[in-house]
């Protein structure tokens, strides 16, 4: 019998469908391949920092060439992380790791109990001395004990220089004739004169927002800070009170850190969207011209000085505040020189591999390869045309929000004289201060000098490990503390709730976990 | 007088008739390219909903993605043990239902109204328009939709713009609780009730057009005839929707209720997925959910029996 033509088109059809359904459920296609004595390395962080990058990139062919590795990082969507957590779970429970990666959400005590990251300890000294010194040894400690004999390093830490503080308007400032304010009385003032007078000068005394927070009571711990408040990003975090390590959520002093912003709102001075701003919508008011004070990384504080300046704000300042004090409170920023964990290296890579991504890892954060680092690669920091270097504009480096990055990615270990530097040297290829550019910068690095010498301390309960809040999602998450934060701060309920929170979040397993806080505090002591 | 005819009863029986095996195969011949084209339908249902059914068994394991299925730790009840001593529970159980609820109240009957009045439309040009509006918003994510609210009754949005005019003071609703419930509800009313038009605005057409104008003969007016013969037809066909609705009941949608979600809505908010959510994503804790999904998928099967026993008695019912 002779086929109909259109039937062997349909067979052929049906074919390729049940290919491609079974095409798509398949595996991964392979990323890179080892080309030569070269070996591919696939590299997996927060990449919304440095973007992709593949083979082709400049700094990859450079690494090919110095330290015999391709470094790819393919792109990860991150959003908060959640996105990034559940790509990297899916690849775990595929078996197929990417080799080197920034664990998130506490995962990296799973993959060490589990035997999927490498064990550095005989590695580090050799491959990275200089980032070995760098690292505080308490920091070593802490790394150590996440391992199951108390003396592995499976982990390299991330101590970056993360200068987070309060900013304030200071051409707002000028133009109502007032001082920064130190104290938080001076602050409400400040505040109150923000939302009552035409502090930006576009003719509406109304659009003001003296300050403004994000959903969850994120990024406003400028307002938490005066009452000792331990809080990192707008989640609370552990520290000593009474003596005794505690989470900062349940101790009198959130009560009246509470009840003061709660004080603040009512009366306007806090932005009444606050708690519902995501990201994007607490960004677009700051460079909208609309926000007074925020708190944010200083060193991040470029990108909307340059934008507030594109929008036609040309005489922008951005002031440092200063830890406000408070007559009955001692008061701190909160800080961490243990950030996070930075990366580990999948149990599937060889022995070399390992030592040649440890090489580039240590040439990226040696304090010595700094100027080396900071002219950077063709292509990426400079062109040659006829010959002679020609810096590229440092604009793209801005609108990303990192300042000029000199190597892109593996950057775990910075202080604020490195920041400062990089900084300068960045100014010192732009024409001078007539550029928005360099004054973005100059002004970024007056923040980040006033970071450096106000009330910021690092807190008892920066090295705790991921475990203590095991059967306890809810009170990881901040759950309960974020409900009634919000809740109190705009009205809806009582201040007297605080109570209730605190008695809840004991009993939905808060006891459980400071218990174990405790003696996981008491073990590394 | 009484007669009595006799007639032999033979009790009926079925009549078994077996169809000659050849005439199958003759007839699977004859249209092997329509089974053919079940091909891929029949693979993907294998692969993406047969064998999945089996990683129902980690609810019953501590399981461990490194070890996998084979190797993980079997626990009994122990993930369900904790589900229902959870004490949030009750309130994230109460909040899916309520929701369910009332988007079967509300959501169900409103594309049926819709494409009832959509079929009065005259105009073949303005229907078709009003068409095309009403499916749009079906194709914007919920995210998009979450913004547009979150928008629209912002502190300067056009809600607050129009209190203010009339000398009220501007409420941020987006955060109050008991906005909560009514925003995802008119949400889904904005998304999805046009788009739900189209399967009875298809069962409509099939209505035979000699019914209407008999009713018309009869003297039927609009309404009675929508009320006499189109809702009457288009019944069975919206109760089997029914029935489909009610069994994805409890698989409302997370970024449907996720994305208006505020920590300030989470006494109403916060439902089985968004727990899910958390657990699973936060915590890797495949198990716990998996027993929720499971437990989820009990309560929806419950539900889906009582009311196909309803049908039933009415004499309809999926089976």
């Amino acid at each position: 019998m002779k086929r109909q033509p259109n039937q062997l088109i349909g067979l052929a059809l049906v074919l390729l469908l049940v290919t491609a359904t079974l095409g798509f459920a398949g595996g991964r296609t392979e990323t890179a391949a080892a080309a030569g004595d070269v070996i591919a390395i696939e590299y997996w962080d927060e990449n919304n920092q440095h973007g992709i990058f593949d083979a082709n990139h400049p700094q990859s062919v450079a690494f090919a060439e110095q330290f015999g590795i391709v470094w790819e990082s393919p792109m990860v969507s991150w959003n908060g992380g959640t996105d990034y957590l559940q790509q990297l779970r899916l690849r775990i429970a595929a078996g197929d790791l990417p080799d080197i990666f920034m664990p998130w959400g506490g995962i990296e005590q799973e993959l060490i109990d589990n035997g999927a990251v490498a064990d550095l300890t005989d590695l580090i000294q050799e491959e990275m001395p200089a980032f070995y010194s760098n690292v505080a040894p308490e920091i070593w400690d802490f790394i150590r004990s996440l391992s199951p004999d108390g003396q592995s390093i499976y982990v390299l830490p991330s101590v970056q220089f993360t200068p987070l503080g309060g900013m304030i308007r200071g051409d707002w400032l000028d133009r109502l004739g007032l001082d920064v304010p130190t104290t938080v009385d001076e602050y409400v003032e400040v505040l109150r004169a923000f939302r009552d007078q035409d502090a930006s000068g576009d003719g509406n005394p109304n659009n003001e927002i003296p300050t403004s927070g994000r959903e969850g009571g994120r990024w406003m711990d400028h307002l938490f800070a005066p009452f000792g408040i331990a809080m990192v990003e707008g989640f609370p975090e552990w520290d000593i009170y009474d003596g005794e390590l505690q989470y900062s959520a349940v101790q009198p002093a959130m009560r009246s850190a509470i009840e003061w912003i709660r004080g603040l709102y009512a009366e306007g001075l806090l932005d009444p969207e606050t708690f519902i701003n995501t990201n994007q919508v607490w960004m677009g008011k700051i460079t909208g011209d609309l926000v007074g004070s925020w708190y944010h990384g200083t060193h991040w504080s470029p990108a909307r000085f340059t934008t507030l300046y594109n929008a036609g704000v040309t005489d922008v300042r951005l002031d440092y505040l200063p830890m406000l004090s408070h007559p009955d409170y001692e008061g701190f920023m909160t800080t961490t020189d243990y950030r996070r964990p930075g990366y580990v290296f999948g149990a599937h890579m060889t022995e070399e591999a390992i030592r040649r991504t440890m090489r580039a890892i240590e040439f990226v954060n040696d304090p010595a390869t700094i100027e080396e680092r900071n002219i950077g690669y063709e292509g990426v920091n400079f062109l040659i045309e006829n010959g002679q270097e020609v810096r590229l504009s440092t604009a793209d480096f801005l609108a990303l929000g990192t300042g000029y990055r000199p190597a892109l990615g593996a950057q775990l270990l910075s202080d604020a004289e490195t920041t400062i530097r990089t900084n300068e040297f960045q100014m010192s290829l732009l024409s001078g201060p007539d550029d928005p550019s360099y004054r973005a910068v100059d002004n970024a690095n007056r923040l980040i000098a006033a970071y450096s010498q106000d009330t910021v301390r690092s807190i008892a309960g920066q090295f705790l490990p991921p475990s203590i809040y095991e059967g306890y999602p809810d009170i990881r998450t901040h759950r309960l503390f974020q409900e009634y934060v919000a809740r109190i701060i705009v009205g809806d309920w009582e201040i007297d709730r605080f109570d209730e929170f605190v008695e809840r979040w004991y009993r939905s397993g808060g006891r459980e976990v400071t218990e174990r806080a405790q003696a996981a505090y008491a073990a590394l002591q | 007088m009484s007669t009595n005819v006799g007639t032999p009863t033979v009790p009926l029986q079925p009549v078994r008739t077996r169809r000659p095996r050849k005439r199958r195969s003759t007839t699977m011949r004859k249209h092997r390219m329509l089974y053919f084209m079940v091909i891929p339908g029949l693979v993907w249902f294998i692969m993406f909903r047969a064998i999945p059914m089996g990683g129902i068994l980690i609810a019953f394991q501590d399981y461990n993605i490194f070890r996998g299925f084979l190797e993980s730790e079997w626990v009994g009840l122990k993930h369900f043990r904790y589900l229902f001593q959870y004490q949030d529970f009750y309130r994230v159980f109460y909040n899916s239902m309520i929701i369910a609820i009332q988007e079967i109240l509300i959501g169900f009957p409103a594309p049926i109204i819709l494409a009832l009045a959509l079929n009065e439309v005259r105009r073949s040009a303005v229907k078709r328009s009003l068409q095309t509006v009403l499916y749009l918003p079906y194709f914007f994510s919920w995210v998009m939709i979450a913004a547009l609210f979150f928008q629209i009754f912002s502190m300067n949005g056009i809600v607050n713009q129009i209190i203010s005019a009339f000398g009220g003071d501007r409420v941020l609703l987006v955060q109050r609780e008991w906005f909560f419930r009514p925003m995802i509800i008119i949400s889904g009313l904005y998304r999805n009730s046009g788009y739900g038009t189209i399967i009875y605005l298809a069962a409509i057409a099939g209505i035979d057009p000699q019914l209407y104008e008999a009713a018309m003969i009869d003297g039927a007016n609009r309404f009675q005839r929508i009320l006499l013969i189109t809702v009457p037809s288009i019944l069975p066909t919206a109760l089997v929707l029914l029935l489909l609705r009610i069994g994805g009941l409890m698989n409302f949608g997370f970024d449907r209720i996720y994305n208006f979600l505020t920590p300030m809505t989470f006494g109403v908010g916060d439902v089985f997925d968004t727990y899910v959510f958390r657990v699973g994503l936060t915590e890797g804790q495949y198990s716990l959910t998996t027993a929720i999904g499971l437990f989820q998928g009990f309560v929806a099967f419950g539900m889906v029996w009582v009311v196909n026993q309803m049908m039933r008695r009415q004499g309809g019912g999926l089976w």
